[in-house]
């Protein structure tokens, strides 16, 4: 295999959703493009390029609101699979291991293996922080999709109220508006029933070949087994 | 592995990235 191909191969799952994410953010831009001008236009003002359009809190606004909400998802499903579990999902440890696990477990200091990256081994603020860094960064990642969301929001939501001669709110006033939990709690709705559809559907439906499913022939009581 | 750390960095840069350019758009007004 060339090398191109065997790069292609072992990212395969990186670079397909990598390059999908791309496409559909370029056709989110078009498509908000399209529809922030029909509005501008039904209110004779000036429609804006493309490339305008990329600079504005209208298309920032919808890309982080998303963002927030799936990075949320991910981070309390990795931080709430450490302690909660579904008898019979594959999402789930085994019963009798959740928790943060012993150091033998989680092969941490003395139990450290010769390939365990080096912060593993370590002790002290080094393996504490290696140790929540998954959590930490798809939380990190959330909450300032979150505010930049919250940011670009009340700018966009302070043209159309501009728009319409109507007051600009700021800030403070706009993380109260129902227009804010209005767009924040759209998102999670539909994340947590993503996650709850996954837990409890993976425990009697298969996917052969998955490893998000338990394997074809397992029983539905097997918890934990990754197919 | 070298491939899948740029991938790693890649993503990374991508992300917070994304999020700085959203931050500018929004605190400078446009």
């Amino acid at each position: 295999m060339s090398a191109t191909g065997r790069f292609l191969r072992d990212n395969g799952l990186t670079l397909a959703f990598g390059v999908g994410f791309l496409l559909s953010l370029l056709g989110q831009a078009i498509a908000g493009h399209a529809e922030l001008n029909s509005v501008l236009e039904a209110q004779d003002l000036h429609p804006l390029s493309f490339v305008d359009y990329l600079f504005t809190s209208d298309f920032m606004v919808d890309v982080t609101e998303n963002w927030q909400s799936e990075f949320l998802q991910f981070s309390l499903y990795i931080i709430g699979t450490v302690w909660l579990v579904q008898r019979g999902s594959p999402e789930s440890k085994p019963l009798d291991r959740a928790g943060t696990e012993t150091d033998e477990q989680q092969r941490v200091g003395a139990y450290a293996r010769a390939d365990s990256p080096r912060w593993a081994a370590a002790d002290g603020w080094r393996r504490a922080l290696y140790s929540r860094s998954l959590g930490l960064v798809m939380s990190l990642i959330f909450l300032l999709s979150w505010l930049a969301q919250s940011v670009t929001g009340t700018i966009a939501f302070d043209e159309e109220q501009l728009r319409q001669l109507q007051e600009p709110v700021g800030w403070t006033t706009y993380v109260m508006s129902a227009e804010f939990w209005n767009r924040t709690l759209q998102n999670w709705q539909s994340e947590l029933l993503a996650v709850t559809a996954m837990v409890i559907l993976s425990v009697y439906l298969r996917q052969r070949g998955s490893p998000e499913s338990k394997p074809v022939g397992a029983a539905h009581a097997a918890t934990g087994v990754e197919g | 592995m070298a491939q899948a750390r740029v991938l790693f960095v890649l993503f990374l840069l991508g992300v917070f990235g994304g999020l700085a350019y959203a931050f500018t758009v929004g605190l400078t007004h446009r």
